[in-house]
């Protein structure tokens, strides 16, 4: 019965959700200061009113390839993992870090039944189904919710 | 609601811990013996007593049994039970560490075995004093005379240890105040009451506002404690003395009796006086009083990162006040100008303020000291003994943190290597025990800190062959080392290996990496060592870590900041000497710098980042194809041909930077030239840690918001020496090898010189090692103070020096729109040497004639190219400015 409602987001034309409980807040100011030698799927590094902020390349990080900053791009800056620990209700987790998401679009906010959310199948746009919680049909799309604890994670070996 | 419950625990387990550490010293202090004041034993006493309670609370029934069982045998010794001795206190150590251990691991405590430290405890509770011993067992009422019988004689109401907001509420409640003292031996032990049931019987009929010692305490005695005190209690009831003195049963002698009415009397008194002394503030007094608040609090304990947050906030408030007033500038409004600068002055005085909170007292790691020197003295069986002094110097939380692994290393060192055992001691008629001093004073914007021993000292003569024979120096080099210099041998990488050294001379043992640690810290490290007496190491420290002063710098259009303490110098070497300066050995790109080789590392190339360089037709951005910097300019065309290109072609790649920047950076003991692409202004910067994507970059310390509110990395020296795989070592060989031919080659050394005019006529000189920089500035810049001329520069402002004044030079007939300001290195105040145009930088020979040309200020005369330099002698200038100076105030 739990509804949960999720942020939509696009890379490209595919449709993306981020549970909106993780989220403070999503940026349209994107003066990045890129970071040399820093993993490819960090984009750099963007002040948001004093507080410096990591900025992920969601379109490489999902292996969907770098992004184009537009108009129309945004950046979905998450609550940071102290900030979620009252939290209720989570299934998902992000980082010490104040970490930002480079997105293409942001859609409308979205709620869904949580029960008619399906397991991953392998592949989605290419996407990798480690990054994936779950595949939820809406009317006339397919969203796919992102696991964003897998997302922000850093691998040890780079 | 579990959340708030595990939220609770957390604040109880950092409260503990804070308590058991402030009670260490407190037990450290029982074992040397002496007298030993009640209210040390009280004190410990009651932390453990709390943490008991907290736990408890919880049901943690592991942490209540040990803090029992420490409890228990705590009360043996207050009530002189047992005799405290160095395997007493090993005993409640023990049980601390065990407790601590606990604590560190609170949910699991309940399966952390302390049966070994129980068992400790226990024997020492089960053990008895004879009746003759315990006379002397050194505990002490708290204040003299137990015979005094009335304790309250003339109390009045305002000298009682109560707040007013507590009188305040007793007063409201129509309650009367007594002051009781009871003597226990006398009036409660002879009529076979305890204190414990006597406390209990008072509390049924009022409350106990305060009492001496504690209530708990007394609670807490067995039996009723078996020696005499008094007892003094401020007790308050709606009971009548006629009513509560039959009921409690003391003689109305040892009872004071303040009627509510006078209470309420006294407060109104109370209110007055300080209504005339700060009359705003007594309305709020009186509403904390209404809404019950009876708390007085001190402190509050706020989040770390909350508090960073905060800076971040001031910060950036710091950059809206800023592009407010840009914008603002160009309206004409009265009254705006002064808004603007309040506001500006609230900005600062909030953004300072909010960084004195991250401001912690030194004596908070002083306390560990205590416990270190005794554990590691009682191993090696010395007699040892440590003080402290400035506890109360505070600096920055991120410091002190960092401190500490130093601290304890140089600590360690006096224990272990610096003071020597008793019998060495008495051999050479010194004091049996060893003496450290750990002391912590202010000074002009730094912290000095210093380890002092009055051990053996460090023989430094050993230390100095040591040296030559671990191939660090030269013989010949060791020889005219002095005694001064010989001790920064000790922090020498590798030179703590050498086990002989370590035993004849102690010390050394990984001096670098506390050397190393102090750096990082920005602090400075020094030693004086005096054969026989003893070492002391200074420390030197900045205040904070969070603000430190750093160059700008830019490579392909991105800024970097440089700190300050890694920068060694800045070198621009000319387009036209590019290859001549540079070039390679071994493959790597090298420098040529007094005569000594340094690695040069491209910015852009450690960074991976695309190269580029701006087209000087399009003014635009393109890749860059050269390799090396060496590669280009094979032939240098003579002088003549390049003024020719010049005057046909203003701009070439770029005009002034058609030449190459590098800073010279530290790297450990290491120096290495870092090439940038241009050199910006230095900035004080804030800095911000690096996010776990970016903290595996080498190149990287941190990261800095920038006024423009753009982001700048930090740049890591080290990291970055690193990361190039810069091979000191290998080079030094070469490097040497170089600078020896280098120097047949050029028999004459040269020094580069900095050449001028002050005047029209006269050609200047300044040796360019002397001078820290020059700046242009416009000339009515320059404000004038009664005779004397001072320019604002930075935080400071420059005496201004014409040398015309001084020297037997001419006068400029006209007045220049910009002027230089030279500024000189190492002068006791700043100085700033006025120069009407600088012309250049030569390297010549001092082949200085000082006979021809003589007077103030002057060091001698040379010709180059027919024309006559003055070289000056900045030393005698600034004396003879000084003269006239102090000439003029006296």
């Amino acid at each position: 019965m739990a509804e949960r409602q999720f942020s939509s987001l696009y890379i490209g034309e595919a449709l993306f959700g981020i549970d909106i409980l993780l989220i403070r807040e999503i940026n349209k100011h994107l003066e990045i200061t890129p970071v040399d030698q820093a993993p490819d799927f960090v984009r750099g590094l963007l002040n948001l009113r004093g507080q410096v902020i990591t900025v992920l390349d969601l379109g490489i990080r999902l292996g969907m390839g770098a992004l184009r900053i537009s108009k129309a791009s945004r950046c979905v800056i998450l609550k940071t993992s102290s900030e979620l620990s009252g939290v209720e209700g989570l299934d998902d987790n992000t980082c010490e870090d104040v970490v930002g998401l480079l997105v293409d679009r942001v859609g409308d906010v979205v709620g869904i039944d949580t029960t008619s959310m399906e397991p991953p199948p392998a592949n989605v746009n290419g996407v990798d189904s480690r990054y994936m919680q779950g595949v939820v049909k809406l009317e006339d799309d397919l969203m796919v919710v992102i696991n964003v604890g897998e997302v922000l994670r850093m691998e040890d070996k780079t | 609601m579990k959340n708030r419950d595990e939220a609770m625990l957390n604040e109880l387990v950092i409260e503990s811990r804070e308590q058991l550490s402030r009670i260490e010293p407190d037990l450290l202090a029982l074992e040397k013996g002496g007298e030993v004041p009640r209210e040390t034993i009280n004190r410990i006493f009651r932390a453990v007593h709390s943490v008991k309670g907290g736990f408890s609370f919880f049901g943690m029934v592991n942490i209540k049994d040990l803090t029992h069982v420490i409890e228990n045998v705590l009360m043996k010794i207050r009530d002189g039970e047992l005799e405290v001795g160095p395997s007493l206190v090993d005993a409640l150590l023990a049980g601390l560490d065990k407790l601590r251990v606990m604590l560190d691991d609170v949910k699991n405590s309940e399966r952390i075995d302390f049966s070994k430290e129980s068992k400790l405890l226990l024997a020492f509770e089960e053990t008895k004093i004879s009746p003759e011993e315990k006379s002397e067992v050194k505990t002490r009422p708290e204040k003299e005379g137990v015979e005094e019988d009335n304790q309250w004689e003339d109390a009045d109401i305002e000298s009682l240890p109560l707040s007013p907001e507590i009188l305040e509420s007793t007063a409201e409640k129509r309650k009367h105040l007594y002051l009781i003292a009871v003597q226990t031996k006398k009036h409660l032990l002879e009529k076979e009451r305890s204190t414990a049931s006597f406390i209990k019987e008072l509390q049924l009929y009022g409350d106990i506002l305060h009492s001496d010692p504690d209530i708990f305490m007394l609670a807490e005695q067995k039996g009723g404690g078996s020696e005499d005190q008094i007892i003094k209690i401020v007790f308050a009831t709606a009971l009548k003395p006629n009513m509560l003195i039959p009921e409690i049963k003391v003689d109305e002698r040892y009872v004071q009796w303040f009627r509510s009415g006078e209470v309420r009397e006294s407060i109104r008194n109370m209110k007055n006086i300080r209504k005339q002394k700060n009359p705003e503030k007594t309305d709020k007094t009186g509403e904390a009083a209404l809404s019950g608040n009876t708390e007085n609090t001190e402190s509050i304990r706020v989040k770390v990162n909350l508090l960073d947050k905060i800076v971040d906030l001031a910060g950036e408030l710091v950059l809206g006040r800023n592009q407010l007033v840009r914008q603002l500038k160009d309206l004409d409004m009265p009254g705006l100008n002064a808004i603007i600068q309040n506001i500006n002055m609230v900005t600062s005085d909030l953004q300072e303020n909010i960084m004195n909170t991250r401001m912690q007292p030194i004596g908070n790691i002083f306390g560990m000291f205590m416990r270190i020197v005794r554990d590691m003295a009682r191993q090696l069986h010395k007699e040892i003994e440590i003080s402290f002094s400035g506890e109360n110097v505070e600096m920055d939380k991120s410091i002190l943190e960092a401190l500490t692994d130093p601290l304890v290393h140089l600590v360690r060192n006096c224990v272990d290597h610096g003071i020597e055992t008793s019998a060495e001691r008495k051999k050479q008629g010194k004091r049996r025990e060893g003496h450290i001093l750990l002391s912590a004073s202010h000074q002009s914007g730094q912290i000095n800190i210093e380890i002092k021993d009055d051990g053996k000292g460090i023989d430094l003569v050993r230390v100095k062959d040591k040296a030559v024979e671990m191939g660090i120096l030269t013989r010949e080099a060791a020889e005219t080392t002095s005694d001064q210099d010989a001790y920064l041998l000790l922090f020498e990488p590798g030179f703590s290996t050498a086990g002989e050294v370590t035993e004849t001379s102690g010390r050394g043992v990984g001096l670098d990496v506390v050397k190393t640690n102090i750096e990082k810290l920005s602090g400075v490290i020094e030693l004086s060592t005096q054969r026989g007496k003893g070492t002391t190491v200074f420390l030197k420290l900045p205040l904070t870590l969070a603000i430190i002063p750093s160059l700008m710098v830019t490579s392909e259009e991105r800024q970097f900041a440089i700190p300050q303490v890694c920068l060694e110098q800045l070198v621009h070497i000319r387009a036209n000497e590019v290859s001549s300066r540079i070039e390679k050995v071994q493959g790597h790109e090298v420098i040529r710098l007094r005569e000594k080789l340094l690695p040069v590392v491209r910015l852009n190339q450690v960074l991976d980042m695309e190269e580029t360089f701006i087209h000087p037709g399009t003014k635009e951005r393109k890749p860059d194809a050269r390799k090396n910097l060496s590669d280009r300019r094979d032939k240098i065309p003579p002088a003549k041909e390049i003024k020719e290109k010049r005057k046909e072609q203003e701009d070439r790649r770029q005009s002034f930077s058609s030449g190459v920047n590098i800073a010279v950076l530290k790297a450990g003991s290491n120096r290495y030239g870092l090439l940038v692409e241009k050199f910006l202004n230095n900035e004080e910067i804030v800095v911000k840690p690096l996010s776990m994507y970016i903290k595996k970059c080498k190149s990287y310390s941190g990261v800095t918001i920038l006024g423009n509110g753009k982001i700048a990395m930090i740049l890591d020296s080290a990291g970055i020496a690193e990361q190039a795989n810069l091979q000191f070592g290998e080079l030094a060989g070469e490097s040497e090898k170089q600078a020896l031919e280098y120097a047949r080659k050029s028999e004459n050394k040269t020094w580069p010189f900095l050449i001028f005019r002050s005047s029209r006529n006269e050609v200047l000189s300044i040796e360019l090692s002397k001078i820290a920089r020059v700046e242009k500035v416009k000339a009515d810049a320059i404000e004038k103070i009664g005779d004397q001329e001072y320019l604002k520069y930075s935080d400071t402002s420059l005496r201004i020096i014409r040398p015309y004044d001084y020297m037997p030079i001419k006068r400029p007939e006209s007045v220049s729109e910009f002027l230089y300001v030279i500024v000189p290195k190492q002068t006791k105040f700043p100085v700033g040497i006025v120069a009407v145009k600088v012309i250049d930088v030569i390297d010549i020979s001092p082949a200085i004639d000082n006979t021809s040309l003589k007077g103030t200020g002057i060091e001698g005369s040379m010709v180059i190219n027919d024309t006559l330099i003055v070289v000056m002698d900045v030393h005698s200038l600034l004396e003879a400015v000084n003269h006239e100076s102090s000439g003029v105030s006296g």
